[in-house]
């Protein structure tokens, strides 16, 4: 087992190269700076307890998952499911210039209206852009749950952006 | 433009693209904590892996069968051996790769019913927990495939998501590496559920039949077949009180006693183990318990039918062993790893531009269960230039020193095992290209992996004296000139030796 100053820098080595990374992951996930900070800052310490387990390579898949897994005991506190209760998105036209703008606030909206894990889905799918293993590996389930929740969700999305125009130029 | 079904389009737009606001976030915090959150589970990494402990055989001055047989609910229980096996089961393994459960799982009701049960009054007993902590019912099969459905997520991850694993007693199935990954063992295996204590209490475990000896021996990834229960020192310093007994019924029972931890195993005819240790007072916490007590609950525990329609007899190919983790190494061989990663950081500069090498040195890379390690020397740098997003690129370069792994490219579809560069399995819908070519008379496997834009390179360099070298980079937004796969490769068989003693790492 390395030593402490040596694992520590090792450590210190994988925060710089990926913390961004992975507090853009919890963004996706949660649509909150804070919260992803949050998120990362517990994931960091429990992926530190666990350093000298992770395989060489292996450290920021194992990092995304627990995000993941972080996010989603976060998405099981009352305080958090309580603030992301709303009603049904409206349908919102775009309109140029504040459309980028906009269609992102509208497609936030549809996330939030999910469940955790159908949100974590298509985030690591169309957000992170990983395959259809790697996002199970993240989850911690098959391939095949995951093509059938990507289904289910898509299928969600489709009548949550129902009427939601592609800005121009698209 | 409008699609008649542009949901995928618009969820790609609606990225949201705003830039990483600057973090607050203090990195040796995060360690200090991790401390405390290690210190918590040390002792569930090094029982629950393999459930070890020390030396000499004593003899229990007990009755263990009469203490079984009063206490078991159901003493006209029996333990048939069941079908058996065309072949030696402790020289068979299963698959790398962890097992998936979409449906309700009857293994893990069983191990949890009956490990509350059978262990519930013991730990209350011994002040662990409190009564109340037993108050619960296990998540319906009803309950749980309801949450499969409407959340995905697998059979363990819907009990989860019911907040079962905050229970005590929630076992989970886990596959253990055997072989430095190349197959596993697979047990279910139940942690002391309270995270707010400062060392976790218990953990049992229950073996499927694959992998292991009924001999005790040093645990975990040292030898296979493993040993589930050792007789050798661990917890203290000192070796335990030690005994074996042959039950009438087939079974045979292990205890160790360490004097401020207690462990048992039992072996059942069916081929299947189950085994437990309980920290009791190995830093002061004060619980009590009686090797008596804790041999009746083991005995009290069912023999479970496992599923082994994937254990199979396994051919390991022939890998020089990693090394026992020894935490003296790091420190001797910083000088040997600060020369090879210097060398190694000169020749970079020489092919992209003078960098930024950062801290880094000798490292050993715990393999399988944790007992044994690879020896590497590992640093990271960041090149001169950055990547199309304007994002800095970094580069971690890491020799392998002989020992717990294999050259090339991993066999189709297999994991990455004993493996240093991760291929993926069959079906993977990614761009993954992986490649093995040799350059300059070294063997060079290759790993390219491209999600749009974005690269990431993994590039392994075998010199036939016995060291590899491994580097791991990306790029986002596009190719950046003269730092692609062409040149990552040519840098890779180019770097220099490692410095070690060869003959410490030469075997027979």
């Amino acid at each position: 087992m390395q030593s402490k100053e040596q694992r520590e820098d090792e450590f210190k080595s994988f925060d710089l190269a990926h913390r961004d990374r992975l507090r853009r992951y919890a963004y996706y996930l949660s649509g909150d700076w804070h919260q992803a900070d949050d998120i990362v800052q517990k994931a960091l310490t429990k992926l530190f307890a666990a350093w000298h387990r992770v395989e060489p390579g292996g450290a920021p898949a194992y990092a995304r998952r627990i995000v993941t897994n972080v996010y989603l005991s976060h998405r099981r506190l009352a305080w958090v499911r309580r603030e992301r209760a709303t009603d049904d998105m409206p349908v919102q036209r775009i309109e140029a210039p504040q459309a980028e703008v906009e269609l992102r606030l509208t497609v936030a909206g549809a996330l939030d209206k999910l469940a955790a894990r159908e949100r974590v889905t298509i985030v690591l799918r169309y957000w992170e852009e990983l395959s259809v293993d790697e996002t199970a590996a993240a989850m911690g389930c098959s391939a095949g749950t995951v093509k059938s929740q990507t289904s289910r969700a898509m299928g969600k999305l489709r009548r949550l952006l129902a009427g939601t125009r592609v800005p121009a130029g698209a | 433009m409008e699609h008649h079904d542009h949901t995928e389009q618009l969820l790609l737009q609606g990225r949201p693209d705003d830039p990483v606001p600057p973090s607050g976030m203090d990195i040796k915090q995060v360690m200090r904590r991790g401390y405390r959150v290690q210190a918590r589970r040390n002792a569930a990494i090094g029982g629950a892996a393999a459930t070890g402990i020390a030396a000499i055989a004593a003899v229990l001055a007990l009755s263990l069968t009469g203490i079984g047989d009063e206490q078991t609910p159901d003493a006209a229980r029996t333990f048939p051996a069941g079908e058996g096996f065309d072949f030696n089961p402790a020289t068979a393994a299963y698959p790398p790769d962890h097992p998936v459960y979409d449906s309700p799982d009857p293994v893990g009701r069983e191990l949890n019913t009956a490990a509350k049960d059978a262990f519930g009054d013991l730990a209350v007993d011994a002040g662990i927990f409190d009564a109340d902590a037993l108050d619960y019912e296990f998540p319906s099969d009803e309950a749980a495939l309801e949450v499969m459905e409407e959340q995905g997520g697998d059979y363990y991850a819907a009990l989860s998501e019911l907040g079962f694993n905050l229970e005590q007693f929630n076992f989970a199935p886990r596959a253990i590496d055997a072989k430095g990954g190349q197959a596993s063992l697979r047990a279910y295996v139940a942690l002391d559920s309270n995270e707010e204590a400062e060392n976790l209490a218990y953990g049992i475990a229950g073996f499927q039949p694959g992998g292991w000896t009924a001999e005790p021996g040093p645990t975990g990834d040292v030898a296979f077949p493993q040993h589930l229960i050792t007789d050798e020192a661990s917890w203290t310093d000192e070796a335990p009180e030690f005994a074996t007994e042959t039950l009438d019924d087939g079974r045979i029972l292990m205890t160790a006693d360490h004097g401020c931890a207690l462990e048992a195993a039992v072996m059942y005819p069916n081929g299947s183990a189950l085994t437990s240790w309980w920290d009791l007072d190995c830093e002061g916490q004060g619980h009590q318990m009686s090797l008596q007590d804790l041999a009746a609950a083991m005995l009290a525990m069912p023999q479970i039918d496992y599923d082994t329609s994937e254990l199979a007899p396994v051919e390991f190919l022939d890998m020089q062993p990693a090394w026992p983790v020894d935490e003296s190494w790091p420190a001797a061989a910083d000088a040997d790893a600060q020369a090879s990663l210097d060398a190694a950081v000169a020749v970079i500069d020489g092919a992209f531009g003078e960098t930024e090498r950062h801290d880094g040195g000798a490292v050993g890379l715990p393999t399988g269960t944790g007992e044994v390690e690879q020896r590497t020397y590992t640093t990271d740098v960041t090149m001169p230039f950055n990547d199309r997003l304007d994002v800095s690129i970094n580069m971690n370069v890491r020799y392998f020193l002989p020992g717990g792994w294999l050259p090339g490219l991993p066999p189709e579809g297999a994991g990455t095992g004993p493996y240093l560069v991760d291929c993926g399995a069959p079906g993977d819908d990614k761009d993954d290209v992986c490649a093995e070519t040799e350059v300059d008379g070294r063997t060079v496997a290759t790993r390219t992996w491209c999600v749009a834009d974005d690269c990431s390179w993994f590039i392994a360099a075998y010199d036939e004296s016995g060291w590899a070298v491994l580097i791991e980079t990306s790029v986002n937004g596009g190719q950046v000139d003269g730092y692609g796969l062409e040149e990552l490769t040519a840098l890779a068989a180019a770097l220099p030796a490692p410095t070690y003693d060869p003959a410490e790492y030469e075997t027979d």
